[in-house]
């Protein structure tokens, strides 16, 4: 049996974590959401997932500046990471935080699959 | 007369420095003093500071003593004459006059003007001196409430940009959970099931338009803050004009749009900005025109420059707007039909994106119910005429 690809969704906002995890697992990845930075904080220090799809601000707290750190962790540098946020500025956010990729919301669905997909090259 | 309007005025934008030096030169100019000098009276407090010495001083002024010279010009609120002080204060001020600068109960500070020699005043340089001392105040008053409006006015101009940030925000949250559910039902449904698929896109083509609204009004507010950023590029206009006339070929199917160009552009600036202004000219010609009317959109050289035109067979625009069309929130009203959809933002967006190309939008009207033609021309660094 191959081993499903794991995601985190740190996304404070129930609704679009919701939208997230369901669309995720009906492509067939495992999900574990955070609507907190700590959680998040906490877990991805036990385990690693394939892949992260980050909210800009979290409850107050900056995603974007937690991506930044991730990607200076020799741990976590390697995992992609896709920012999420209704920024206007969300591209230049995404590139100065050293993100692999960004997705503005509102998003078309099938745009946030095949990005997910892409950064796990799976096409 | 000693200070007339014409200078209060012009001083209304110096630092206060500059007025402080103005008015220490002409006390010295109309009593023929050595020197002078100011002393600032620090806000709420009892002291002061020397924040001018004209030219000739010939020493750094010590600090006003209690109860010296100053502070008793300070309590009478009048200019306070001295040409024979009870002891020499230094050798080269014989004589000086004490200028303290009020407005209603507030005082600034004191002008202080000195003499080598001993000098007798005479009655008539009082009401000069007063003179002097009011129009200092007023000068100083001026511009303190002009700094202050100022003030007033970026910090109103921050929060608002602070509003539209966070209602963007806010209203963007749940159209991202309508938009990606109606497309997460879409996925689910059975192929066959056409009439809940065409439910589905109408939301989904609601929650878009919902969007443009939001950022329009983001727009708008960026506009109005000088936050507008526009990226640098080179770009060819008439290939970016006919791509858009390509889409809006299929995506208005209620009209026709033909297209036409004589020669390329090189054009230096922003290409999805300017692909937006072409968008919404191109789209307001078919709000604004019957379905099943043309819509002629052409790219030439003309005096110049790049000359961009989108003509329409509409309802034209009534002549009492038309100073109004390029305003904010401006929707046309045609007679006997009810507002169109719309905020009123396109054609003041981009006004200002052709303004930042250094170019011009405007538009004529052939006879009201003959359509119109908007236009835009902008320079370029590049060009060529279609063989």
């Amino acid at each position: 049996m191959i081993k499903k690809k794991m995601i985190f969704i740190v996304e404070d906002d129930p609704d679009i974590c919701d939208l997230f995890k369901i669309l995720l697992e009906d492509q067939g990845f495992k999900t574990t959401t955070f609507s907190d930075i700590k959680d998040f904080e906490k877990e991805i220090k036990l385990h690693k997932p394939d892949l992260m799809i980050m909210d800009v601000y979290v409850h107050g707290e900056d995603g974007a500046s937690m991506t930044k750190n991730l990607k200076n962790r020799k741990e976590t540098a390697n995992i992609p990471i896709i920012l999420v946020s209704a920024k206007n500025s969300l591209e230049k956010i995404a590139k100065e935080s050293g993100a692999d990729d960004f997705v503005s919301k509102p998003f078309e669905v099938n745009d946030l699959i095949s990005i997910v997909r892409k950064h796990l090259q799976l096409h | 007369m000693l200070i007339n309007k014409n200078t209060l005025e012009s001083l209304e934008e110096k630092d206060v420095l500059k007025i402080v030096e103005k008015f220490t030169q002409t006390g010295i100019d109309v009593l023929s003093a050595d020197f002078g000098f100011m002393f600032w009276k620090r806000e709420n407090q009892d002291t002061y500071q020397l924040v001018y010495t004209s030219p000739k001083t010939p020493y750094t002024p010590s600090l006003p003593r209690k109860r010296g010279y100053n502070y008793k010009a300070s309590l009478g609120r009048i200019p306070y004459f001295i040409s024979n002080p009870k002891r020499d204060l230094l050798p080269y001020m014989k004589s000086l006059v004490i200028i303290p600068i009020f407005y209603k109960s507030h005082q600034y500070g004191n002008i202080v003007l000195c003499f080598n020699k001993k000098r007798v005043f005479v009655s008539e340089e009082e009401p000069l001196i007063m003179t002097l001392s009011n129009s200092a105040a007023q000068v100083l008053t001026i511009h303190k409430n002009n700094k202050k409006t100022e003030r007033d006015s970026v910090k109103l101009l921050k929060q608002k940009e602070e509003f539209f940030n966070i209602v963007s925000h806010e209203l963007k949250t749940p159209v991202t959970t309508i938009k990606g559910f109606s497309q997460l039902l879409g996925n689910k449904i059975q192929k066959t099931d056409t009439q809940t698929r065409f439910f589905l896109d109408k939301i989904d083509t609601q929650t878009d338009k919902l969007v443009r609204l939001i950022n329009s009004l983001l727009e708008v507010s960026r506009l109005e803050n000088g936050k507008l950023e526009f990226k640098k590029c080179n770009f060819e206009l008439s290939a970016l004009v006919k791509r858009v006339v390509e889409d809006l070929n299929i995506a208005i199917a209620s009209h026709t749009i033909s297209y036409s160009n004589t020669s390329k552009f090189w054009i230096s600036g922003d290409d999805d900005r300017m692909e937006d202004v072409v968008t919404n000219l191109i789209t307001n010609a078919a709000k604004y025109s019957p379905s099943g009317s043309k819509i002629k959109v052409s790219v030439r050289e003309k005096s110049g420059l790049a000359h961009v035109e989108i003509e329409d067979f509409g309802f034209g625009i009534l002549e009492k707007d038309h100073q109004k069309v390029f305003g904010r929130f401006f929707r046309s009203k045609i007679s006997n039909k009810e507002n169109l959809p719309g905020l009123g933002l396109g054609l003041y967006i981009s006004n200002a994106i052709i303004k930042y190309h250094s170019g011009t939008l405007d538009f004529k009207t052939k006879k009201v119910g003959m359509g119109s033609i908007f236009y835009f021309s902008l320079p370029y660094s590049g060009h060529k005429i279609n063989t």
